[in-house]
């Protein structure tokens, strides 16, 4: 685990963490550096600012981008930056974050990889991974399409002559085809194709790796913390592939796709673990808003290694990072103690917050939890601590 | 709606309250592709029908027939009444052909008949999760604006107390606008002006934990209050503000602690899945759970009743003098707010979501 004086933070990060009024890493609960920010809109900034930093850094490296909503305000602060560059009101705005404005960056010498898509999906529709790398990155950023690695269905795997609908009926991939022997003719042309995807997959994997890996890495995380498509349970040595998907992930595509019963039949390519982590010097980037975010994020921050928590396989990384809003990082335990303890006065409110989860934790009624229950939760004993005139627990908490 | 259910259940029993239920965004990206091929097929078979053509003698499916709407509701909860599938597809069947009529001003039998093959071969044709055109925007919103007033006509509301609004920041686009004064407030603020509320309801999620569509109405709602405030000077409006499926009140969080019974949950549970059908196979569900809305709010209740059943122990609940506290298997959690706690809210959550 990173001590707090070997953890290593580049000039935004170093600026970012100095307002939030936290430490990087608080060991040994934390496994992972964290940044805190105000906003989704600063969460944005942020990235879009280690990113610029990074490029700075890297002309010429290889980057994955995230898809989906998280991203809206990256998207956004990038495209802001690099149009505006040489404004005086920018130039200021970079400089505060830590970018030196005099060295614009070049994203057209970058090489781009696609992280992730669902199988099989036409290229074409709006809601595939792939429109959206083209429109919001390449397009959006000014890459440079021929430095760019992208996941087109229907270009992989296919014979000539085959779509996409004609192979996938119904978008049904059966992976056992893998294994087993074909019934009929369709099933032979699936197989085969299966045997192409398959090959693709690691040839996409060797063409990163033949590049030196991902240098810089942004991504969301999934409500059972995947990455990528990496679900709960992928192997943190997973190279690309196509894989199945678990119902949390089918859910939250849910949206994307056209309901459940779509995102369900679907299978994804995804790079894998294994990819993320091949380069060490990456930079790897989580970000994450909201509360709803804020039990798997804490529980991949403060967990060791785990194939539960697929974004625990980051912390081989010594450049990664999570970025979080309030919301999302309002779980993490530390951090938590440490508002707490800064606190002059505590509401009420987060009185009656501590004492309830201390009732809950012990499963005992509130009326019934004595002194040494409030000294064995770390938490309830700050309050007390804060509330040090008070002289019992009824006095001190009257809820 | 499920947020909240319970307790307005409660208050709208009583004939001295009045109940409206106002849909600012009608949610027509909920509704899945299939299930509108589905009410089409039902359509095409009752369009043939003598009940329909003697409909249609009456005039009967003028848009502006309120009388009307309300009776396709209450053919449709005639049907779940009676068990009947033929008497709830009529009433679906009915709403939708009024709906094509409205929207395509098609009004001869042979017209609509060729705009109800147009819509199937649209269907048909889409690849799921694209983003509609317009028509079919507002053709599905409307299936959905149907759905509510089915729900509320359970409990003696007719049409007349459902205000569709489709607030033009719902575009159905992946990054959506924000509201804006003109196009979203103003037609709130007449909404308020019309129904004169002392208490409104609405979805108080924490940040970036719910649909974007609940902020952005928070925010709209927020602007139409202000406004309503300075032109009436009432400042006695309640805000009671619900937590669902996407995100809950922390005991410590909520002031309001409203018992549901296992009867509550029957009538919850029968209420959502009779009339939200596009929204009962769940075509769009939480991660949490596997199955519809309304099965994952009554675990929630349970939840959050287990929660206060240890804080409090469960001798306050089984010894309670009232009956309806003895029948307590679940709490809906709710925060009330006073229009300044609301303002206040909704200004902090506008900081760390937009960063203004």
């Amino acid at each position: 685990m990173p001590e707090q004086s070997k953890i290593r933070l580049s000039r935004v990060e170093r600026i970012s963490l100095k307002s939030s009024h936290f430490k990087a890493i608080y060991p040994p609960t934390e496994k992972i550096k964290t940044i805190i920010v105000n906003s989704f809109p600063a969460l944005g900034e942020l990235a879009a600012l280690r990113f610029i930093e990074w490029v700075q850094a890297n002309p010429g490296g290889v980057i994955a981008l995230p898809t989906g909503k998280t991203p809206e305000y990256f998207i956004k602060w990038v495209i802001h930056f690099l149009k505006t560059w040489d404004t005086g009101e920018t130039r200021v705005e970079l400089e505060k974050g830590g970018i030196d404005p005099g060295k614009r960056p070049d994203l057209k010498t970058l090489h781009f990889v696609q992280i992730d898509e669902f199988y099989p999906i036409n290229p074409d529709q709006h809601n595939s991974f792939y429109y959206y790398v083209n429109h919001y990155y390449i397009e959006g950023f000014g890459l440079d399409p021929k430095k760019a690695m992208l996941i087109n269905c229907a270009e992989v795997g296919l014979d000539a002559g085959d779509t996409l609908e004609s192979l996938w009926q119904n978008n049904v991939v059966d992976l056992s085809l893998r294994y087993r022997h074909e019934k009929n003719s369709l099933e032979l042309k699936q197989k085969r194709a299966l045997g192409k995807i398959d090959q693709w997959c690691q040839e996409y994997e060797e063409k990163i790796r033949s590049m030196g890996g991902i240098g810089f890495f942004l991504g969301g995380i999934g409500p059972d913390g995947h990455i990528g498509f990496n679900i709960r349970g992928s192997d943190h040595f997973s190279s690309t592939r196509l894989t199945e998907t678990n119902y949390e992930t089918q859910a939250a595509a849910a949206q994307d796709l056209g309901g459940i019963e779509i995102s369900r039949k679907r299978k994804v390519i995804t790079i894998g673990l294994g990819t993320l982590t091949y380069n060490r010097e990456c930079t790897a980037v989580i970000i994450a808003a909201g509360e709803a975010k804020a039990n798997i994020v804490a529980a991949t921050i403060q967990s060791e290694p785990n194939t539960l928590f697929p974004a625990t396989a980051l912390q081989a990384l010594p450049n990664a990072a999570f970025y979080l809003t309030k919301g999302a990082a309002c779980r993490l335990e530390e951090r938590e103690i440490t508002l707490i303890a800064r606190k002059k006065t505590i509401s009420n409110e987060m009185v009656e917050k501590i004492i309830i989860d201390l009732a809950i934790k012990k499963q005992k009624r509130i009326i019934d939890l004595d002194q040494e229950g409030f000294n064995s939760d770390r938490q309830a004993k700050e309050i007390i601590k804060n509330r040090t005139t008070m002289t019992s627990c009824s006095a001190a908490f009257p809820i | 709606m499920l947020g909240c259910l319970p307790y307005i259940v409660r208050h709208v029993r009583s004939a001295t309250n009045t109940h409206y239920f106002i849909t600012l965004t009608s949610g027509f990206t909920a509704v899945a592709n299939h299930y509108m091929q589905r009410i089409l097929t039902l359509l095409k078979e009752f369009i043939d029908s003598p009940d329909c053509a003697a409909l249609m003698e009456e005039n009967y499916f003028d848009p502006e027939n309120i009388d009307a709407r309300n009776r396709d509701v209450w053919q449709y909860l005639d049907g779940v009444a009676a068990n009947a599938n033929t008497m709830k597809n009529e009433g679906t069947s009915r709403r939708l052909l009024r709906n094509l009529i409205t929207i395509y001003k098609v009004q001869d039998i042979d017209s609509i008949k060729l705009c109800i093959i147009e819509l199937e071969d649209y269907f048909k044709s889409q690849y799921p999760g694209k983003k509609d055109r317009n028509d079919i925007q507002q053709l599905k919103g409307m299936c959905r604006e149907w759905e509510a007033e089915c729900l509320w006509g359970y409990f003696g509301w007719d049409c007349s107390y459902m205000l569709h609004q489709r607030l033009g920041f719902y575009t159905g686009d992946i990054f959506m606008e924000e509201p804006t004064l003109e196009r979203d407030v103003t037609p709130l603020v007449k909404v308020m002006e019309k129904i004169q509320p002392d208490v409104i309801t609405v979805a108080l999620d924490p940040e970036a934990s719910g649909p974007d569509t609940h902020y952005k109405v928070l925010q709209a709602l927020t602007e139409a209050l202000k406004r309503y405030e300075i032109k009436t000077g009432r400042t006695d409006i309640k805000i009671w503000g619900y937590r669902n499926v996407w995100s809950r009140f922390h005991p410590a969080e909520a002031d309001i602690f409203v018992p549901v019974s296992l009867n509550m949950f029957s009538i919850m549970q029968s209420a959502f899945m009779s009339t939200f059908i596009s929204q009962k196979d769940a075509s769009f569900p939480t991660y949490e759970h596997d199955g519809p809305f309304s099965e994952l709010a009554q675990k929630i209740q349970v939840e959050q009743y287990q929660q206060i059943k240890v804080c409090i122990g469960r001798a306050w609940f089984n010894e309670h003098l009232s009956p309806l506290i003895r029948a307590t298997r679940g709490l809906v959690f709710l925060k009330e707010l006073s229009l300044e706690e609301l303002y206040h809210h909704s200004r902090r959550l506008r900081q760390v979501i937009e960063n203004r």
